[in-house]
């Protein structure tokens, strides 16, 4: 059983949009009351509204107010809050940041600074998990310093190859290399930005697998030296190392691929004293072979799909465990059921290659019904600016199968409302009706490879605006001298989509896919 | 009885034809095809319920100025009725005149790909923008002639800035 009594009496939550709320609730799960923290332009958001407490910091730019770690720690003071969660993205992976919390007196809802460091060097992470025997991206180990060096491990391991910086991570800081004569310039080029980016110049090279998929070891660790691990998700889709849908299991997962696997994981989280909740991110190639890829120190944008199939409450656990209780749970105790999916719906234009989208949103209403689940930091009246991560919603259909799940997020998504804003809601749609999608044949080039939608699919809403409009004038006085008439009539609502399919591309086809 | 309104939806032009039937209800006629039009207000503000042929949405109606402020999913026109009697053209385009292609975003110009004279096709690229680290190549919506080249590399621009102005028409006179 489950401790009863609530493991902090009030957590600031350091960090804004979707994820701040998803902590908000997994405090009141728990009893804990919440303390929220926005900017001048986030003071109208879910997160705000739904915390028990709520504190202005600063003007919208995230140096001012997200990141600013004085000012969060003075809202801590000032709410008397023990505890703070990062959330992920702004400073969950900062030591400094886990540090300055332990100095105020507050706990930090996450690993350790020196695991955060540990797994932060790329360099250094690749060192410690080669010594502890788990399987790397065939590369180097040391920073290359210049391009002798690098030729010399190119004509190793051959091209392509990626040149990284050992202080980037999440897809930042990578650069291609198709041949020796771009690997001069490339060195010299990378070893510049990383220091501009990252204040650290330290490169180094590793082959670039393909095709592969991204696949990734959720696990959760405790205080007592107890790690779980919570099996994978399947991240492959993804546009410019940027994930867009992730499922649990994953579709061509094996019982002895996933055991090999989870295995790993664990030996990631004892080669740097691991606690609280972490995620492994491997590339699995040639069927049944993997390696490591990096850890994420923090919670993921997808860890509801993990939540869904093992029936866990990640944030839950996390505020548990640092508090200092033990794990209630081993892997013994916990089965996989079902299927979930997620879908990330961002303000990026589809139809245009992914170009940021701005605007207002005038009016939004989210999907529910069976098996649907919907964080999102969405509400009416919302400016959507370019301070902040596109990242909008998160969709999770969860089913009994795949195919349930598949259907249900369709049906969802089709039911995602958002007037004034384009995301990339129609993406999701044609991505969920794509065959190799369906048969599960997908690796992290395939969205680049193959879904494009082009200015000449995008809906035209140009004889919709034409009715609606006349409609309004004539309802409103516009000179028409026709009365106007009692409002009736079917809603009988034939699926766009399924309409599509067919090829009746009536004045209503597609028309919901914005 | 009938009336017939001639609008302008952004850039486009519709005639609508109201019409009342003999039992009294009204069809909306585009284009030579009856549809039928229901439209339910939401609420006091300016959300409404559009069950056009019997398929329903969400819409937002709003006077602004002569016009009416029109949003459907992601697009927003503003509806304005033109003089009574103008003939539609119902062409998607203009064919004559200039147009000026305005930054969808704010960001950072990084490269410029035309310069004035240039002769273009609709969806030629133009330039590329940086925004929230991402390179955003802006193309352009119809073919014509590049007059005028607003921005240069590493120009800060914000959201609808004007980037670049295309003179419309004849296309391979040059």
């Amino acid at each position: 059983m489950t401790d009863a009594s609530p493991p902090f009496r009030k957590v600031l939550v350091a960090n804004r949009g979707e994820i701040a709320l998803r902590v908000v609730r997994g405090c009141r799960d728990l009893g804990v009351k919440s303390v929220a923290i926005c900017s001048e332009a986030d003071q109208a958001a879910p997160h705000v509204r739904y915390a028990d407490e709520a504190y202005t910091i600063g003007p919208a730019e995230a140096s001012e107010s997200y990141l600013a770690i004085e000012k969060i720690l003075d809202v801590a003071r000032r709410s008397q809050a023990e505890a703070v969660h990062p959330g992920y993205g702004f400073l969950s992976e900062n030591a400094e940041f886990a540090r300055a919390c332990t100095d105020a007196g507050l706990v930090f809802i996450g690993p350790p600074p020196e695991a955060i460091e540990k797994m932060g060097s790329k360099l250094e992470a690749r060192r410690t998990l080669q010594a502890a025997g788990v399987p790397l991206i065939p590369g180097t180990i040391e920073p290359v310093r210049d391009p002798s060096e690098a030729e010399q491990v190119a004509r190793e391991i051959g091209y392509p190859l990626l040149i990284k910086a050992s202080a980037g991570g999440g897809g930042k800081g990578i650069r291609e290399v198709n041949d020796a004569e771009e690997l001069t310039r490339a060195i010299a080029n990378a070893q510049q930005e990383a220091h501009a980016a990252f204040g650290d110049d330290a490169i180094y090279v590793e082959k670039l697998l393909r095709p592969v998929r991204h696949i990734e070891i959720q696990l959760i660790a405790d205080h007592q030296g107890r790690v779980v691990t919570l099996g994978e998700r399947e991240c492959s889709i993804q546009r410019r190392r940027q994930k867009l849908i992730e499922e649990a299991p994953a579709p061509t997962m094996t019982p002895e691929l996933r055991t090999r696997m989870r295995e790993a994981a664990r030996k990631v989280a004892e080669a740097c004293d691991y606690v609280n909740a972490g995620t492994v991110e491997c590339l699995v190639y040639d069927d049944d072979q993997f390696a490591f890829l990096e850890m994420n120190t923090r919670l993921q944008v997808e860890h509801p799909v993990t939540e869904m199939v093992w029936r866990v409450d990640l944030v839950a656990e996390q505020l548990r465990i640092a508090a200092g209780q033990p794990l209630t749970f081993t892997e013994d105790d916990l089965t996989m059921r079902g299927w979930a999916i997620e879908c990330r719906v961002a303000a990026e234009d589809p139809y245009q290659g992914f170009l940021p989208s701005t605007g207002t949103v005038h009016h939004y209403r989210e999907p529910a019904g069976p098996g649907i689940r919907v964080d999102s930091g969405l509400y009416d009246g919302m400016i959507v600016g370019v301070h902040y991560d596109p990242l909008l919603a998160k969709i999770i259909a969860r089913g009994l199968d795949r195919e349930q799940a598949r259907m249900r997020m369709l049906r969802a998504l089709s039911e995602f409302r958002l007037l004034g804003l384009q995301t990339n809601v129609p993406f999701h749609i044609a991505m969920l009706q794509d065959p190799n999608f369906i048969a599960g044949e997908i690796d992290t080039d395939y969205v680049e490879r193959t879904v494009h939608l082009t200015i000449d699919d995008r809906p035209d809403h140009t004889d919709i605006a034409a009715l609606a409009a006349a409609s309004f004038l004539q309802q409103n006085g516009a000179g028409a001298s026709i009365p106007g008439r009692e409002q009736s009539g079917p809603t009988a609502g034939i699926d766009p989509w399924v309409q599509r399919s067919r090829g009746q591309r009536g004045l209503m086809a597609g028309w919901r896919r914005n | 009885m009938a009336k017939k309104l001639a609008l302008a939806i952004g850039q486009a032009a519709r005639e609508v034809e109201v019409r009342e039937t003999d039992d009294g209800s009204i069809v909306f006629v585009l284009d030579g095809t009856e549809h039928n039009v229901d439209l339910k207000r939401i609420g006091e503000g300016p959300l409404y319920e559009l069950i056009l042929d019997h398929q329903a949405t969400e819409v937002l109606l709003q006077r602004e100025g002569q016009g009416v402020r029109t949003v459907i999913g992601a697009d927003s026109f503003l509806v304005t009725k033109r003089r009574a009697g103008a003939r539609g053209i119902g062409d998607e385009e203009a064919q004559e005149g200039e147009l000026t292609v305005q930054s969808p975003m704010t960001g950072v110009v990084v490269e410029v790909l035309v310069q004035a004279g240039d002769v273009i096709a609709k969806r030629d690229s133009l330039l590329v923008v940086q925004a929230m680290k991402m390179n955003n190549e802006i193309r352009s919506p119809t073919a014509g002639t590049v007059k005028t080249v607003h921005v240069a590399v590493d120009e800060n621009v914000d959201q609808s800035a004007p980037l670049v102005t295309i003179e419309l028409g004849n296309v391979g006179t040059n």
